[in-house]
């Protein structure tokens, strides 16, 4: 599938549909990846749309000819995505004060450094730049990943058998927004997919029209009228949904 | 107190904790304290954690009962090697074909598995990114 979108010439109409079955094949990996990172307290589906992101660039980037199998290569472009969105974002974890002011610092020498050395920087050139010590580094570091505090036993419900494969678990992603999601993750799922694909862009991995219109393949112009088009039927649809019945425990 | 030496380059640490999920975090950490020693970058740090919890996850499928998971860390300057291992409790190899071999093929500089003496084992390393600019 992927020799073939390969092969097809840049505006040949097979090739978003192929795109398409391509990311359907292989979001299971994405979902598994940003299960990874579901303890930082971001939502489980902005991580997955995040990772669809590095998804639709490994598909884009990949080259089938260098013999590598497709989700060897898409892994770290879609870690890479993932990372980039806690990079941007910032953290929104709890975390004591002093480490939280050290984080925002850290951060932002974090950015400063990845783009002077061209490269991740290492914690002693963090620790140089913000007048730490290395310990402190390593500190915040994990301050800032609820992902280190997350017992990999919490992907088993309390009482019940640790899961075969104990990575392959369930993890649930903060029982009060749930039904929220749920009302419109089912709203969202029923917009036709140009405009799912493109208000996901848009405002779940805050793309600029720009941004997307590459990405995508289409015009910014085009974008933009997508954007107002799938808001409108979005509107229209939540209106008009009825919400979920309520579980009994809520 | 002895002044910290200057290059890690030889040094080896080994933690041994319970074959048991609720551990794996313990050899991150470790991993990552060591790893900042070797001065890899933290997006390195970062793909090596994710690296040790495959590799564990992997491994513990396969540990006896009251087995422990041995974790041996090899550090050098701009790499460092990880041996994982656990006294298993079948004949069997790590799962292959899931997300988590996946994940670590992809994250680590080199994997390898390993059976010696009842004991499976998989040695990772990470080695320090190049600049890509």
């Amino acid at each position: 599938m992927l020799a073939e979108l390969h092969s097809l010439p840049e505006d040949s109409p097979r090739r978003k549909p192929l795109r398409d079955e391509l990311v359907e094949t292989h979001m299971p990996l994405v979902v598994y990846l940003a299960r990874r990172f579901s303890g930082r307290n971001e939502p489980m589906n902005d991580l997955v749309q995040v990772g669809a992101i590095g998804l639709l660039k490994a598909i884009d980037r990949f080259d089938p000819s260098r013999g590598l199998e497709f989700s060897t290569y898409a892994t770290p472009t879609i870690l890479g995505e993932i990372k980039r969105h806690f990079r941007d974002t910032g953290w929104l974890i709890h975390v004591p004060r002093r480490a939280q002011e050290l984080q925002t610092t850290l951060n932002a020498a974090r950015a400063d450094l990845s783009q002077e050395l061209g490269r991740a920087p290492t914690v002693a050139e963090l620790a140089a730049r913000i007048e730490v010590d290395e310990e402190a580094v390593v500190e915040a570091l994990d301050a800032a990943r609820a992902y280190s505090g997350v017992p990999l036993d919490v992907l088993a419900a309390p009482g019940e058998s640790v899961p075969e494969h104990p990575m392959l678990g369930v993890i649930d992603e903060g029982f009060e927004q749930v039904e929220q999601r749920a009302l419109l993750r089912d709203v969202i799922t029923k917009l036709p997919e140009a405009e799912r694909e493109i208000l996901l862009l848009r405002f779940v991995a805050n793309k600029t029209q720009t941004e997307i219109a590459a990405i995508v393949g289409v015009s910014q112009m085009q974008v933009s009228r997508l954007v107002a088009r799938g808001l409108k039927r979005l509107r229209a649809n939540l209106g008009a949904e009825e919400p979920p019945p309520k579980t009994p425990t809520g | 107190m002895n002044q910290p030496t200057e290059r890690p380059d030889g040094d080896v640490v080994e933690v041994r904790v319970p074959a048991d999920v609720a551990y794996v975090s313990t050899l991150r950490l470790t991993a990552a304290a060591l790893a900042a020693r070797c001065d890899l970058t933290v997006d390195d740090i970062e793909d090596l954690r994710l690296a040790v919890d495959e590799a564990s996850a992997l491994l513990l499928p396969h540990a006896g009962t009251g087995a422990t998971l041995d974790a041996r860390f090899e550090l050098a300057r701009g790499n460092l090697q990880v041996h994982a291992s656990v006294l298993a409790s079948d004949t069997g190899e790590p799962d292959r074909h899931g997300f988590a071999w996946t994940v670590l093929g992809a994250l680590a500089s080199s994997v390898e598995v390993s059976r010696d003496d009842g004991r499976l084992g998989i040695t990772l390393s990470k080695r320090r990114e190049a600049a890509t600019q």
